[in-house]
Parts: C-alpha cells; structure tokens; sequence
C-alpha cells in the first residue's frame, strides 16, 4: 500500500506536465486545423470561376505571316480597347485549322482570348475580311540572289568607326558576310546570328594565316536606327569590348536608300513597317576573287562548319 | 509564453498559407505587361534558344535584389533605360514599345517578384 501510494506520488509528480504539453499540442492542432478552414472558406476562384476570367477582345489587323509548325500567326493589328495599343507581333491561334484558311496580306477580325489567372492570351474566331499580299506595297523585297560562282558587285557602306569601305576593298581575303540589326528581337535570328560570327572570328583568330586571310562584315538592315555609334556598342559587345577585333570583323551599314539594292544583291527577303523589320537569314562565303563560294541560309549552321569550309580556301591554314 | 508562441505560430503558419491559397489576379496595367512581356521578352529571358553568344538572365525578382545583372541599382528608371536603350547583347526597344507600354512590363515585373 505504501508503494503504491508512493508509484502514485511519483507519478503526480510530473503529470502537471504531461498534461500541460498535450493541452498545448491540442491547442496548436485546433488553431492549425482552424487555419486550414479558414484558408479553404476564402472565396479563392474555383475552376470554373477561373474559366470565366477569360476575357475577350475585337481585335481587326493585317496578316504579315503565318508559322505553322507554332501555330501562330503575325499580324499587324490595330487598337486593341482596354488592352494595348495597335502594334505589329505574333499570336498564338486556338484553331490551328483556322491558319491554312489565312495567306499574308488578308485583312482578318478575331476574338482575343486573354486569361486573368495565367496570363495567356489567344487568338480565336478568326475571320478573312479582305484577302491580300504582302508585297505589293513596293517595301517587300524580293531579290535576285547572287548564284554560287558569281562575283560580289561593288557597294559603298560605312562601319562601326564612321570610315567609309568599298566591298571591292576585300578581294584577295575570304569574306564572309551577313545581315542583321541591332534591334532584332527574335533570339534565333540576328542574336544567333552575330553570336555565331563571334564564334567564328574567335575560331579564325586562333590561327594566324586563317585570320590573316579572312574578313567578317555583319551588314545593318536597320541602318536608320543602327548609326556607327550604334553598330560599334552593338560590336563590342560581341567582341567581348576588345575593340581591336573591328580588324577582322566589321559592322557596316548602307544608305538607307541603298538598302533594297544591296539586300537584293545578297538574296534578302525583308519587310519593314515602322520599327519592326521582318527578314530572311543568309549567310556568304566570298572567295579571294570577289565570287560566291558558298551560301548558308538561316541559324542552324555551326561556327566550326563554316571555319573548315574557310580553311580549306585559305592556303597554309590549320585543318 | 504559451499565448506568445502560439501566436507565432498562427502568423508563420498564414504566411505561408495564404499566398499559396489564392494566387494573385493581374491588375489592368499588369495584365498589359504580362501580354507585351511575353511578346517582347519571354523569348530570351525565358526561353533563350542554345548557341547565344550570352544566356539572357531570367527576371523573377529582379526587383527583389538590390542591383540589377548588370550592377546598377534596381530602379524602375533603370529597367525603363535597359529596355529603351538595350544594354550589351541585349536589343533596344526603342520606338517599339511605348513609354506606357514600357511602364506596365515594369508594373509586371513587379508583380513578379
């Protein structure tokens, strides 16, 4: 009896604490489980109210492309009420079915899909009010491409330190030239474009006969934007600021009034409208007699491709 | 001390509820610059294609550091100057997008951080 009573007391004697810490354990899962209530009873949109945050616009603009493979189509559109003002870009199209029935230059009307909770928008209810073509307007450009083996008339342009240069000034090196401007927003076009030359002036530079044979000019399509001052910031910043790369690789631009005529020269597709320059991607291999060796069109060659093609015409290089 | 700890506890514990439990509706101005930020933007800042010369940075919390990628102070002024103006590889915007244009893709990166 004695021992129990003292099992009793010993127990009593840290039963006050036990007690304690559940009641404190119990609190905390009241409060917690008070919180979640609380979260879950805020009126948060449901699914369906989230579908109904789907917001719709008129939206009227002319057709300038269509990309297929993203589904999506360019249009140069106007005011669009409550949700920004009229510009030209790209947008993806809930029907894909909707961007065979559609050609440049249509004048179309569409429902803007516009979702609050992620904030996608789309293109829908697409509709042909005038059929049209790009082109007609005289600022398209269609070209005569030089052919592999023809000679690289002489131009007039300007580079990046204000000093006037003859394309005629290059024969006897290997030139490769391209086109770009310094505003292209589009990662795979002009960025890709000038990140390559800069692999491919880094690679020619390694090899001393190579660079000494060799020539880069990166021509401006936007040369009312793109002054020398501009072409130089944008080449240094290619060139990693060593300003004495301008040696070896040059940013040029043309007269504004000159440009259809040299584009066309170097087979150029573009479409200018305000600050937005639509444009093809070409890239030529000059040999040392001024005539076209080679020819790469887009972004998808690689720096290396091209600096074995330059090696193997430039005598006394590394292979 | 018990009263104390447990309203700790409820505040850490709302914190970390309630951002979770209701996401964030754009406003106006933000919805404008979500459009034009996926327009303009979100090509090279988040999903640049391999083989550029320089990976552009990605913007989530570009306010929230004190300095922006390229050093200066992490201003409105300066994010409205580097889209204008461009910096380095990346293009200026200017002429292509409007002062308020430029104003609500700042307002959008706001919301963000």
């Amino acid at each position: 009896m004695k021992s129990h009573e003292k099992t009793c007391r010993a127990e009593d004697g840290f039963q006050p604490a036990l007690i304690h810490t559940w009641r404190s354990a119990r609190r905390l899962m009241l409060v917690l489980a008070g919180l979640l209530m609380l979260c879950t009873a805020i009126p948060c949109p449901t699914a369906a109210q989230q579908a109904a945050t789907v917001k719709r616009y008129p939206l009227r603009g002319k057709v300038l492309s269509i990309q297929l493979g993203e589904q999506q189509v360019t249009l140069q559109h106007e005011d669009i009420p409550g949700f920004m003002p009229g510009m030209t870009m790209p947008f993806h199209v809930k029907d894909a079915s909707a961007l065979k029935r559609l050609a440049p230059g249509d004048q179309i009307s569409a429902i803007l899909l516009v979702r609050t909770t992620d904030e996608s928008y789309e293109v829908d209810e697409i509709r042909v009010l005038h059929s049209g073509a790009v082109g007609t307007s005289g600022t398209a450009v269609q070209g005569h491409p030089l052919q592999l083996g023809d000679t690289l008339p002489d131009a007039v342009l300007t580079n990046q330190d204000s000093k006037t240069v003859h394309l005629s000034s290059y024969r006897g090196k290997l030139l490769l030239v391209t086109f770009i401007y310094t505003r292209c927003p589009m990662p795979t076009a002009c960025p890709m474009i000038t990140s390559h030359f800069a692999r491919v002036h880094a690679l020619l530079s390694a090899d001393a006969k190579l660079a000494a044979q060799s020539h880069l000019l990166s021509i401006t399509l936007d040369p009312t934007y793109d002054t020398p001052q501009v072409l130089r910031r944008f080449g240094l910043a290619y060139l990693h600021d060593h300003p004495e790369g301008f040696a070896h690789w040059e940013f040029l631009r043309s007269e504004p009034a000159e440009l259809q005529k040299l584009a066309s020269t170097f087979g150029l597709e573009y479409h200018q409208e305000d600050h937005q320059i639509l444009h093809t991607v070409r890239t030529l291999l000059i040999d040392k007699n001024g005539r076209v060796l080679r020819t790469w069109d887009g972004s998808s060659w690689k720096p290396q491709e091209i600096v074995d093609v330059m090696a193997s015409a430039a005598p006394g290089a590394k292979r | 001390m018990l009263k104390q700890n447990l309203a700790r506890i409820c505040l850490m514990t709302m914190l970390l509820f309630f951002p979770t439990a209701c996401k964030k509706q754009l406003g106006q101005d933000e919805l404008q610059g979500a459009a034009l930020y996926r327009t303009h933007c979100s090509a090279c800042h988040d999903d640049a294609p391999e083989g550029l010369l320089k990976t552009p940075p990605r913007l989530e919390g570009i306010f929230r550091h004190p300095n922006l990628p390229d050093g200066v102070p992490a201003t409105d002024e300066a994010v409205r100057s580097v889209i204008l103006q461009g910096l380095r590889t990346m293009p200026a915007f200017d002429g292509r997008l409007q002062e308020q244009e430029v104003q609500s893709i700042i307002a959008y990166l706001h919301s963000k951080n």
